[in-house]
């Protein structure tokens, strides 16, 4: 493999990312140990300063490094798409767009975390590194085209995120969950890993435009039969592996254990981020590698298999989020209910006609349920430090009265809610609609209707945290834990404005997402 | 011609009332007042830039545009949020915001000690910004906006002092009765759409529409006229409407809001005369109206409610102008109409202001001479308006709608049946003229009533009220919107070669009627002497009765003659009544048992709780899975890979 220094260029903002991980890193090494402050011991400010008073710099530091990694993603967009890497991975519009959604979500998980972690004294280098460690790998996700530099990334993004979700050292829970996803996400990686080792064995490739090839020569039955059963058997091992990290049913047990133990702050960047991440690879692998129409939506096909997927997922999660009473377990299964919403988009990208509007809804949804759940979990941050700190989970209870102690907190998780139950003027309801008109288009009317009927369930766990914020008296007049509500607040002022935005005036990021199906580089 | 500034005539009101309505609160009150009033003053002043721009331009081309920008485009469906200023759109811009002005104005003296001051000019700027909408649209779904717009602000007016249940009654049931006309008006837009796939009305006015199209469009957008315009049979939330503070009463049910009805059939005369079935229709509505209102003004006690009657009245001959096809003379009646019944609403304003809240006719009675002058006499002036005594606005506006639906052929193809041979709709006309000049003699008769009753003869009210007139602020706009009711007479003159006429102005603006050419069946000037006859006619009734010195006695009069006739018309006629017992409580009924049959036994007790049971019931079978067990979480991943390889490879 010849390595071209310009190829760089290509990967800017995984880059950036990269080194402002590196960055936040070594400067931890100059600073007073705050180790003491940190342990399993529960929270003690023996110092005069507030605790992690001398690492406030980390959380803006952070947020200007996934800033410019943004800034880096949006430069680049009207640029023409290029291989990098003598192939390995690509520069396209795709992939600008999903590390622009990545990076975009990592600065307002920056803004959401900060008063969190310090109001639990948890203030620590390695979380901001950790995030950009892993959304570095997010936006290499979105830009690999081999299996190989697919299975790299996917392990850059994940092991940063298991230590996330470990992150708060207090009780079983955090640690129990992160070494549930990890044990999990490990056999997923196995999974995946078997079905890349099939392709290699059928196309003697692990380059995604290599087994396009040889499926385009299958599908045209010049391969024999041997290769073609490997070749199918690849495609499902591959999008297994990835149905585990978007969270479908069946692959979705993890998913609430992990919501759930997981600090909210990291929950919400999880939900959003990772998602886009997984999603991005799932559709270079599918429509990449697996693409060729005719395959696709032949007998053998994934797009069946999708559907199947999809129908599960939406009908499973948003039948289990009905009885939950923790916020937290109920967003966790709202967020495998939505990826079922967003397997509708893959699904419909299986013929060639309504592959485009396919893409573009799907990076739409993507960006809006990204906007909507790091708003929605940097609410439960806010609500979650008092209860976090005594070591309970949270309950709809201690939402009751909300809008009486915080009517600007109440009002935005109502908006919130109501995105994601899919309601205008919200980004949450646009995007339902991009979705949806991509699966009409592509002959998927039933699953559609399924959409539509299950997202009206939706409405009723939506709803019921907006009927306890704002009809249910008050049982404890406690206002949330006190100390820099600026930096959540202007995260989530600007979850709310992005959310209102794209529900107003959708145009405008349709247009973006446009610019990526346009230059989707196969 | 393209411009770029239009849009802030619509906006600077809007700004006005996010500033008001978010930190009015904080602001010192004469800070509000000037963001109140300088951006409804400074919206007026570019539409006049704009007016004088458009009434150099020639004839068809006579029109600014802006496309503001695309507000959403799906599918075929392309929604600009684009803005047309044309001498139509342009001279009612001037109205809603020179009226606007002086009511803003006004409202400063009435309102400035309700400690809610500052969210009634929020309201207030918010209700002039959505109605500069609604009339700057060049679709019908920004039309639409502005259209559910100015209704949120009636309904918060109206309801504006809340903590009063019959005001806030008051408020809901304009809304409700409003969200009904609405419906028809969307799902005309949803007709036109599906048969065109256009909104704009620059693409639906070449756009070919058969017959069946045209009508159904025309007649449910007319729904919503009913609705917004407050005729039958959807009227009756108008005169609960004056609920709301008096210059809400000027400004939105009477001079502008009320008319938007009457704007959007005349803005939509193309796809009206497309239906002349449905035009027959507005006009016969509109005259049954303009006859009901007036009627049962004749009885009102309460000074607002004789005016709102009469709004509904005076708003039923804009109908019948528009729906004979003189939409000139339908949109020029509403013109000269926001002026004097402005003018009256504002008087009775100060009347009401200066007896500390009275607002009963019979304990008024001689305030001319007891300190309200300048009320007096700029009430004298719009009643002479509104009634035509003398030939000013009112005069010769509602004798122009008159006389054209005498003249017009608009329905001389019509069938009474289908069938061919049945008697044609020719006899329309003159019936709607007949009906039109005896509700002009009952509104010359209450209209002078109310002014007998309340300014004239001997003060009735109790000795511990003392009337006086209201501050400079109050009087000066009155002063000026009767200046304008008598000078308003010079758009609406007869005569077909003056070139400052509103139907002059306006030529090529409106369709044509397929009927051709208005006949002439009355010489001009007989219908002049007719019209002024039966206006002295209704005073000479109301002075027999109401003469000064006689007090109430007309009122007991009457009631001797017939009190059976007098008590039902001071109840309204009983429509409020027939209402409740038709809609309201059948509505009610239905309801309840719905809610106890199908919603609390069958909905709750076997749908949402036996799906919630059966949800359970599978909860608990798949918590059985999510335990919390990693090997399990791990083995029913296995299964799941497991199957989708079988299902991949085996089944197919």
């Amino acid at each position: 493999m010849n390595f071209n220094p310009s190829d760089l260029q290509g990967v800017l903002p995984a880059l950036i990312l990269a080194i402002g991980a590196l960055v936040l890193l070594t400067s931890e090494v100059f600073l007073r140990a705050s180790s003491a402050l940190a342990s399993g011991s529960g929270p003690q400010g023996h110092s005069e300063r507030p605790a992690g008073a001398d690492r406030r710099y980390q959380a803006w530091l952070a947020a200007v490094f996934a800033a410019l990694g943004l800034w880096a993603a949006v430069a680049q967009m009207g640029d023409p798409a290029a291989p990098l890497f003598s192939g390995a991975a690509v520069t396209d519009g795709f992939a600008r767009v999903i590390a622009a959604v990545v990076c975009g979500a990592l600065v307002l998980s920056c803004f959401v975390s900060f008063g969190y972690l310090e109001a639990l004294r948890a203030t620590r280098g390695e979380y901001y590194a950790l995030a950009l460690f892993s959304a570095s790998g997010m936006c290499l996700l979105g830009q690999a085209t081999d299996l190989i530099v697919i299975f790299i990334s996917l392990e850059v993004m994940s092991l940063a995120v298991y230590c996330l979700s470990a992150y708060l050292r207090r009780g079983q829970r955090p640690a129990e969950a992160a070494f549930k996803y990890f044990v999990l996400g490990s056999f997923a990686a196995a999974i995946f890993l078997y079905g890349a080792a099939l392709a290699y064995g059928a196309t003697g490739s692990t380059r995604l435009a290599d087994v396009a090839n040889a499926v385009r020569l299958a599908a045209s039955g010049g391969s024999p039969a041997g290769t073609t059963t490997l070749l199918f058997a690849a495609a499902a091992l591959l999008a297994s592996g990835f149905a585990f990290k978007v969270a479908a049913v069946p692959f979705h047990m993890w998913v609430p254990d992990v919501y759930d133990g997981a600090p909210a702050p990291v929950t919400g960047f999880m939900a959003a981020a990772v998602k886009v991440a997984a999603f991005a690879t799932l559709v270079r692998i599918l429509v990449g590698g697996f693409g060729e129409p005719s395959v696709a939506l032949g007998p053998h096909g994934w797009q069946k298999l999708v559907v199947w997927l999809s129908a599960l997922t939406m009908l499973l999660g948003n039948l289990l989020a009905v009885p939950q009473r923790s916020v937290k377990r109920m967003l966790a299964y709202s967020s495998i209910a939505h990826a079922g919403y967003l397997l509708v988009a893959v699904a419909a990208m299986a013929g060639a006609q309504p592959r485009a509007d396919a893409l573009e809804g799907l990076l739409f949804y993507l960006a809006a349920y990204g906007a909507t759940v790091i708003g929605a979990f940097g609410v439960v941050a806010l609500i979650e430090r008092k209860d976090a700190l005594a070591g309970a989970g949270d309950d709809l209870s201690s939402w009751a009265g909300l809008s009486e102690r915080h009517p600007g907190l109440a009002a935005a998780m109502t908006l919130f809610m109501v995105s994601l139950a899919g309601i205008p003027p919200t980004a949450g309801f646009m995007a339902k609609v991009t979705v949806f008109r991509a699966a009409i288009a592509a002959d998927l009317v039933p699953l559609a209707v399924l959409g539509v009927l299950t997202s009206v369930a939706g409405l009723y766990y939506y709803l019921r945290v907006v009927v306890y914020v704002y009809m249910v008296p008050q049982t404890k007049a406690e206002p949330v834990a006190g100390g820099h509500l600026i930096a959540a607040g202007i995260a989530l002022a600007g979850c709310a404005a992005l959310v209102l935005w794209m529900g107003i005036q959708p145009d405008t990021f349709a247009r973006l997402a446009q610019s990526a199906t346009t230059s989707f580089a196969r | 011609m393209e411009v770029s500034w239009l849009y802030l005539i619509p906006l600077l009101p809007l700004l006005g009332a996010a500033v008001n309505g978010l930190v009015g609160r904080f602001l010192p009150k004469a800070w509000l007042y000037a963001v109140a009033l300088l951006v409804v003053l400074l919206s007026f002043c570019i539409g006049l830039f704009a007016w004088f721009e458009v009434a150099r331009l020639p004839g068809e081309s006579a029109q600014l545009r802006q496309l503001v920008y695309t507000w959403f485009s799906v599918g075929s469906l392309r929604v600009d949020l684009g803005l047309t200023f044309d001498r139509l759109s342009g001279t009612l811009v001037l109205v809603v915001t020179g009226v606007g002005f002086l009511i803003h104005l006004y409202s400063v003296g009435y309102m400035d000690e309700d400690p809610a001051y500052w969210r009634y000019f929020a309201y207030l700027n918010l209700f002039v910004s959505m109605m500069l909408l609604l009339v700057l649209a060049d679709n019908l779904v920004a039309m639409f906006v502005g259209w559910e717009g100015v209704g949120l602000c009636s309904y918060l007016l109206v309801g504006f002092w809340y903590d009063d249940e019959t005001k806030a009654y008051a408020g809901r049931k304009a809304f409700i009765v409003n969200r009904i006309g609405d419906f028809g008006f969307l799902i005309g837009i949803f007709v036109l759409y599906f048969y065109t796939g256009q909104v704009g009305f620059q693409a639906l006015k070449v756009a070919p529409l058969s017959l069946g199209v045209a009508s159904a469009a025309a007649a449910l957008l007319f729904v919503g006229a009913t609705g917004k315009s407050a005729q039958l049979p959807l009227y009756v939330w108008l005169p609960d409407a004056m609920a709301g503070p008096t210059p809400v009463s000027a400004l939105i049910h009477a001079a502008t809001m009320v008319t938007a009805g009457v704007y959007m059939v005349a803005r939509l005369s193309f796809l009206y005369v497309q239906a002349p079935g449905v035009m027959a229709v507005v006009a016969t509505i509109g005259i049954l109206t303009a006859l009901l209102g007036a009627v049962i003004g004749t009885a009102q006690m309460d000074i607002k409610r004789v005016l709102a009657y009469s709004t509904v009245s005076q708003l039923g001959y804009m109908f019948v102008g528009v729906g004979v096809g003189a939409f000139a003379a339908g949109t020029a009646h509403l013109i000269t109409h926001s002026f004097f019944k402005a003018c009256l609403f504002l008087g009775s304003g100060a009347v009401i202001h200066g007896l500390h809240g009275e607002q009963d006719l019979s304990r008024m009675g001689g305030l001319r001479r007891a300190g309200l002058k300048h009320t007096a006499a700029t009430f004298f002036v719009a009643t002479v308006a509104i009634t035509g005594v003398l030939p000013i606005s009112g005069f010769f506006s509602k004798d122009e709608i008159l006389a054209q639906a005498l003249n017009t052929r608009a329905f001389d193809f019509l069938t009474v049946l289908p069938d061919p041979g049945s008697p044609r709709l020719s006899f329309l006309g003159p019936t709607i003229y007949l009906v039109g000049t005896l509700t002009a003699l009952i509104t010359s008769f209450y209209m002078w009533r109310c002014y007998l009753l309340a300014f004239e003869g001997e003060y009735r009210g109790p000795a511990e009220v003392h009337p006086h007139e209201a501050p400079w602020v109050m009087t000066l706009p009155v002063w000026i919107l009767a200046a304008l009711s008598v000078v308003g007479a010079l758009i609406v003159l007869p005569g077909h070669d003056l070139r400052f006429t509103w139907e002059h102005f306006t030529e090529g603006l409106f369709a044509r009627t397929r009927g051709g050419a208005p006949a002439e069946r009355l010489p001009e000037l007989v219908a002049f002497g007719i019209a002024l006859v039966v206006a002295w006619a209704g005073f000479a009734t109301a002075w027999s009765l109401y003469a000064p010195g006689r007090a109430l006695e007309g009122d007991e009069r009457i009631a001797r003659v017939s009190p059976g006739l007098r008590k039902a018309l001071a109840a309204s006629l009983y429509v409020d009544a027939l209402y409740d017992r038709l809609v309201v409580k059948p509505l009610w009924a239905t309801a309840r048992t719905l809610w106890r049959v199908v919603d609390a036994t069958l909905i709750d007790g076997l749908l949402v709780n036996g799906t919630a049971q059966a949800v359970a019931s599978v909860g608990s079978v798949l918590r059985r899975f999510q335990n919390g067990d990693v090997q399990r979480y791990a083995a029913v991943t296995a299964v799941g890979v497991l199957i989708l390889v079988y299902v991949f490879l085996v089944r197919g």
